[in-house]
């Protein structure tokens, strides 16, 4: 307890200064020039529209017939209509009009459909499937013809037909906060806060609320950007603000039944109509922006640059004494393995942070995979075991790279071979399976289809003979009814069978080498078990070797027979998998080891490993992974290390070979790395 | 022995409807006839894989599904049938979610998080309500300074501490831990499995310990349940369900875990029955009779049709099998007993 | 596939009638007594009483309901309340007119608005995706009529090179209708094709970041196959769903638009039965406009069923 305290609180000391949500969305918006450029827009609009009238040289209602048609002039800026009035001065009571009238017509239309639609998602039953199916009618009909429609009812006028849209939009709100509403009830939070005792009210005021404001107000924008311009339109055709009053619409009609006489008449009204309908679009776009910034990753965002100066000194030292102390000790690496199929060498990744400056997330990685062995590559999350596997089909994406070392398959080089070559490998010397089988495969096309591609890419069959190749891989890898289930689609697989499907797949080339990134994971431990012996079958009938990657130790223990430990972008540990797992020389591997629980008898002391505490209470290693901004110097694991002294948090540890084992700790030999742990 | 909660016959079902007008009704029986008992200071600890009505299970437990029948007691108070807020009922069963992201608002700061059960079931407020949210946050190991902190400032691990201070907060007697350390890493989930069984020494509370971890599940609690398609196939001491399982499933289960020893695993795996791959059964299709028929090594013709009675165990706890009455007669054998 | 197209149109009918009882409502709502509005006010109660009974005012709500959903559903939906026309009639004769222009936008949206969303999202954060994104941006704050009448101005008016107004019918003559409502169709489709291509740019972001992608790559699949293959069909899914939408929307623009160009097409019906709250007239314009609302929903839903198997299975 006292020790996860304290390991707590140090992690305490690297949090950003608190921020309220507001001050960061408030701060993520004032990053979107465009949109704070469509606000001060709106500003100034707004204040044209309340004040502009009474600065006026002409009344905008004046005729003048003896100055039709002018072109802008210094007296008539922006030139005069067909009674001699100023456009200038038209304009700036459309304004005034345009405003109060989308001010009205939004506000109609939240007033009517964001408080029914808040209470028809949370709440659902009866009301909710009245309320969906009237809100499904009314979008069924054509857009325009609900306000026409009200406005058959009403009579045109520029009130009614701000009402007509407000009924006609308030859908969109009724829509929209049902629908966050229905999404916010099944969050977890809502249920804890019911468990807590709170009641509907509270719920609705307290947690569905905070959390749809966002939505609501992106909305609000682009309700404002829909009443403008239906306004000008239904004003453009005579059913909205009436001649001689003046509004966009108006002015627009009036310059299309002179379009002969002045040209030019159309031109004001329509910028205006497009810059403001513009400013609001683009609010609604920075708000949005904002919004999903502030609440997404705030602590990556918030320390911008700092560790990627110190990550590649560090790195790059690293790599300079790597590559000749791995060069060197490639023998040690075990007299009994056979020749390597694939060799890693000094391998170091980047990748490019939000705002410029690269982050290198896995370091100084080498080792090798054996001709028809499996090697298990096992860390907890972030410690790069994922990226380094991506990274041997070079699949690390546009933002990360490659910034050093070696990857060789048989003896070919593949790091800096050409996207053309390198999809030559893919697939076919290298098949690759992953977490998710049911995302990883394509949801448009039939299981069948997706792996007869394969074949034709790489073996080069033909359609026919590749589907019923297809039907034969699924087959193999124990699928039953492989002719009728080649025709399905994912959705029709439960997770273990199309984690079959997907090394159907990825074996129907029969490749040299297998990448497996945690296949079981997201499966149950009994298709987890038939998973992992359809893996081992098929390597003992063709003979691949496998790279496992892995946070299970368990899953190390059944599949592999070496032992590849990361932490923090750096190899800890390698060896053979019964040393590295009953016998663990790094402190990390002796920790994680020992804080695992383990499915073993608890009063037969005598059968556990010595790494497992007899008092029944498991072992804690202090803190928590580092993210990669914040590797310190020295040992990455010194923070958290119980044996850590003045030399880790300076010295970085080199990989050490010593009995066919590879550890990477300045203090190996000179400590017992179980015994600290019981402390 | 105090029975702190006592669950009868408890079935959770759900109606799905399909077709062109909903004309067809699919019952999907997610928990199907659970029986059991937990007492103060308790951990049950709740196994099954994903479609085994686990979670449901927990759900009801905290009245955020209903039940369709059965009963929940609570010192003897029925709970299945509370309506309204429950105030009394929701201050004593509290909640640790699976997912520390999901589980906290993202738009409350810590110390209305935390503090929400204080104001609603101790009318706390203001100062004092924060110093004892402070107090909450020390209890879990974070620092009581954070008190204006959004959840998004916190890691996982962090996090999970937070639920669960919220949940010690109106000083419950059972919490309910659906897959409360699944998501962490094992370094932080150590960290938090060791809270929990502190936090239980200082407080008597009971833990219903819901996860598909079975190892976690054997260090945390004192009994253990096997659940399979909406129904407890075993329970029992988690020392004897895990050393002598009385269940063919629970030895599925028990041997599908691999162990940290690869010479063991190696021979285990040699071992493993390789079975035919079947289709799996789903909770909208259940199996006539006992439901792990389909997939049970030693299937006799009665486990197609009759649904087994629970037969107690030696060393303690009960099993649903036909192997205990019928064929072989095991009666409360361990499986082992069939060589 | 059968058993989804079928099950969309029996879902059709519960929403056709909801549309035809608040459409029908309409007539009650007007406040005022509507034989005044067709008989002025020098009748005498006499006329007021024969007008009522022919309308069948003096019958209950549901009665007058069942009666005129009875016509309505053998294609008789009143009769004007100025002239003897049949409102059927009225619109079908509009309706060549607006939809022309509807499904000429439409094809201008899809032929600019998808490969430029396709483009961009390919290139994201590149200066195609910038300039595209921009140009939408602009386009979809640019009303549709004023586009069509800074068309107008240099290509009808200056240059003569289509004309300015009128429709001619594709029957007589496809050259001369194209010309017709050539400038129309282009106004329309702009807005259109700004709302595609920010769609389509997002649905192929969305797609290429997916799993299955990350699979494809690792089959070694080319560029071209991983872009046309994988990631276009399932782009298309939302995409669809905003072809839905947007037909809609060039429906309601063309009302408007017909206004610039003189083409006399629904929209004019409508607005001038609206002036003069000819009911029957703004009904039979609300039912037939929904009617083909809705069957282009259903055909964009078929769509949907092709580009995801899900949907079919359901």
């Amino acid at each position: 307890m006292s020790r996860a305290a304290t390991g707590v609180a140090a992690e305490d000391t690297n949090a950003q200064a608190p921020l309220t949500g507001f001050a960061r969305t408030w701060r993520a918006f004032l990053q979107h020039r465009l949109a704070v450029i469509a606000a001060g827009y709106l500003l100034v609009l707004a204040c044209v529209a309340i004040f502009g009238q009474a600065l006026l040289v002409h009344d905008p209602l004046a005729v003048d017939l003896a100055r039709t048609f002018e072109a802008p002039s210094a007296e008539h800026w922006l030139g005069t209509d067909h009674l001699g009035r100023s456009t200038l001065g038209r304009l700036v009571v459309a304004t005034s009009v345009a405003m109060q009238a989308a001010c009205l017509g939004v506000g109609i239309a939240i007033v009517l459909g964001a408080p029914l639609g808040l209470l028809s998602g949370y709440f659902g039953g009866w009301w909710d499937r009245i309320g969906m199916r009237l809100v499904e009618a009314i979008v069924a009909l054509p857009a325009l013809l609900v306000p026409i429609a009200i406005l058959a009812i009403l009579g045109p006028s520029l009130t009614n037909a701000m009402i007509a849209l407000g009924i006609a939009n308030s859908t969109a709100f009724f829509r929209l906060m049902r629908g966050a509403a229905l999404e916010v009830r099944e969050e977890l939070y809502v249920d804890a806060a019911r468990v807590s005792g709170s009641g509907n009210v509270r719920i609705v005021f307290r947690h569905v609320l905070p959390n749809v404001t966002g939505p609501l107000i992106v909305q609000t924008t682009l309700a404002f950007s829909y009443v403008l311009l239906a306004e000008a339109g239904l004003s453009f055709i005579g059913l909205g603000v009436q001649p001689p009053e003046s509004s966009w619409g108006v002015m627009l009609a009036t310059a299309q039944r002179y379009v002969q006489q002045q040209p030019f008449l159309a031109v004001p009204p329509g910028l205006m109509i497009m810059f403001t309908v513009l400013a609001f679009n683009l609010l609604g776009d920075g708000v949005r922006d904002a919004l999903s910034r502030a609440g997404g990753v705030v602590r990556a965002a918030s320390n911008p640059g700092r560790v990627p100066g110190a990550g590649a000194t560090r790195a790059s030292a690293a790599a300079g004494s790597v590559a000749t102390a791995t060069v060197g000790e490639q023998p040690a690496s075990g007299p009994s393995v056979p020749q390597a199929l694939l060799s890693v060498t000094g391998l170091e990744i980047r990748f490019r942070g939000a705002r410029g400056g690269e982050l290198a997330v896995v370091s100084d990685v080498s080792f090798d995979v054996p001709a028809g062995r499996t090697i298990g590559l096992v860390g907890e999350s972030g410690c790069g075991k994922s990226v380094t596997a991506m990274s041997i089909l070079g699949l690390l994406g546009d933002s990360g790279r490659i910034a050093a070392g070696s990857i060789r398959l048989a003896g070919q080089e593949l790091v800096g071979l050409p996207e053309s070559a390198l999809n030559g490998i893919r697939g076919a010397s290298i098949g690759m399976i992953f977490q998710e089988p049911m995302t990883s495969l394509n949801p448009a096309y039939t299981v069948g289809n997706q792996i007869a591609e394969v074949l034709v890419r790489h073996a080069g069959l033909g359609r026919a003979a590749a589907a019923a190749r297809a039907v034969e891989l699924l087959d193999h890898v124990g699928i039953p009814g492989a002719r009728q289930r080649a025709a399905c689609y994912p959705h029709e697989f439960s997770g273990g069978m199309a984690q079959r499907a997907m090394i159907a797949m990825a074996i129907a080339c029969e490749p040299k080498l297998l990448i497996a990134d945690e296949p079981t994971t997201a499966l149950d431990v009994t298709i987890q078990e038939q998973v992992l012996d359809l893996l081992s079958g098929l390597q003992e009938q063709n003979g691949m070797s496998i790279l496992l990657i892995t946070h299970d130790l368990g899953v190390v223990a059944d599949m592999c027979d070496e032992a590849v430990v990361m932490y923090a972008g750096n190899v800890v540990e390698q060896g053979r998998v019964d040393d590295v797992l009953l016998d663990p020389r790094h402190p990390y591997t002796a920790g994680l080891l020992a804080s695992m629980p383990q499915n073993l008898p608890q009063n037969r002391p005598q059968s556990r490993p010595r790494h497992h505490d007899r008092s029944g209470r498991l072992t804690q290693i202090p803190g928590r992974v580092p993210p990669a901004w914040a590797w310190p110097a020295g040992c990455r694991f010194h923070p958290r290390c119980p044996y850590a002294t003045e030399v880790c948090r300076q010295a970085v540890p080199q990989m050490v070979a010593a009995d066919d084992r590879r550890i990477a700790c300045v203090r190996a030999g000179e400590i017992d790395p179980v015994a600290g742990w019981r402390a | 022995m105090s029975v702190l909660l006592d669950v009868a016959d408890l079935h959770v079902h759900f109606t799905l409807r399909r077709g062109l007008f909903g004309q067809e009704k699919v019952i999907v029986r997610a928990v199907n006839g659970v029986s059991f008992m937990l007492q103060p200071g308790e951990t049950l600890g709740i196994v099954g894989e994903s479609g085994s009505g686990k979670s449901t299970l927990g759900r009801a437990l905290l009245r955020l599904v209903p039940a369709t029948s059965g009963n929940m007691r609570l010192d003897g108070r029925e709970i299945t049938k509370l309506r309204g807020r429950m105030l009394e009922f929701r201050r004593d069963v509290q909640v640790v979610f699976q997912d520390p992201y999901s589980s906290l608002n993202p738009a409350m700061v810590v110390a209305d998080i935390i503090g929400e059960p204080l104001t609603l079931h101790h009318g706390m407020r203001g100062a004092a309500r924060d110093a004892r949210v402070g107090d909450l946050l020390e209890q879990v190991g974070l620092g009581r300074h954070q008190l204006e902190r959004y959840p998004s400032e916190f890691s996982g691990g962090q996090r999970q501490r937070l639920a669960i201070a919220r949940a010690l907060a109106s000083e419950p007697r059972v919490i309910v831990c659906d897959e409360a350390v699944s998501a962490l890493d094992v370094s932080t989930q150590s960290q938090v499995i060791n809270l929990l069984e502190d936090l239980q020494a200082q407080t008597r509370v009971a833990y219903l310990f819901i996860a598909h971890d079975l190892a976690v599940v054997r260090h945390i609690s004192h009994r253990t349940g096997v659940m399979y398609l909406g129904r407890m196939m075993e329970l029992g001491p988690t020392e004897r369900l895990f050393e002598a399982p009385a269940h063919p499933y629970t030895r599925k289960l028990l041997d599908a875990v691999p162990v940290l020893d690869p010479a063991v695993q190696k021979r285990r795996k040699a071992a493993r029955r390789n079975l035919p791959v079947v289709e799996l059964p789903t909770p909208t299709r259940l199996p006539a009779g006992c439901v792990f028929h389909t997939r049970c090594p030693h299937v006799m013709d009665v486990c197609r049709h009759e649904v087994p009675e629970p037969v107690p165990v030696q060393g303690g706890g009960w099993v649903a099998c036909h192997l205990q009455s019928s064929g072989p007669k095991l009666a409360g054998r361990p499986l082992d007993a069939l060589g | 596939m059968l058993r989804l197209i079928v099950s969309r149109i029996v879902g059709l009918v519960p929403l056709l009638l909801i549309v035809s009882i608040l459409t029908f409502g309409m007539l009650h709502l007007v406040p005022g007594d509507v034989r005044e509005r067709i008989l002025g006010f020098e009748a005498t109660p006499e006329q007021y009483e024969a007008l009522g009974r022919q309308l069948g005012l003096d019958q209950p709500f549901l009665v007058q309901y069942g009666r005129w959903l009875g016509r309505a559903l053998q294609g008789d939906l009143g009769t004007s309340y100025f002239n003897s026309q049949k409102v059927t009639d009225a619109v079908l004769g509009a309706l060549p007119v607006t939809l022309s222009l509807t499904f000429g936008g439409m094809l201008v949206a899809l032929a600019i608005g998808v490969p430029a969303g396709v483009w961009a999202g390919l290139n994201r954060g590149g200066r195609v995706d910038r300039i595209a994104m921009f140009m939408a941006t602009v386009g979809q704050a640019l009303p549709n009529f004023w586009i069509a009448m800074l068309l107008l101005i240099p290509f009808a008016i200056w240059w003569q090179l289509v004309p300015a107004t009128g429709f001619t019918s594709p029957a007589e003559s496809i050259g001369d209708w194209l010309r017709s409502i050539l400038l129309a169709c282009i106004a329309l489709g702009t807005s259109a094709s700004a709302a595609l291509a920010r769609q389509t740019r997002g649905a192929m972001i969305d797609v290429l970041q997916r799993d299955f992608i990350r699979t494809a790559r690792a089959k070694g699949l080319s560029r071209t196959s991983i872009t046309y293959k994988h990631a276009l069909k399932n782009a298309a899914v939302p995409v669809i769903t905003t072809i839905g939408f947007q037909v809609n929307a060039l429906l309601s623009g063309a009302l408007i638009v017909e206004q610039v160009f003189g083409l006399r097409g629904v929209g004019s019906l409508v607005i001038e039965s609206v002036r003069t709250q000819n009911i029957p007239m703004v009904q039979g314009v609300v039912i037939l406009g929904t009617l083909v609302i809705v069957s282009v929903n259903v055909l964009v839903d078929i769509a949907y069923g092709w580009v995801n198997p899900r949907v079919r299975a359901s």
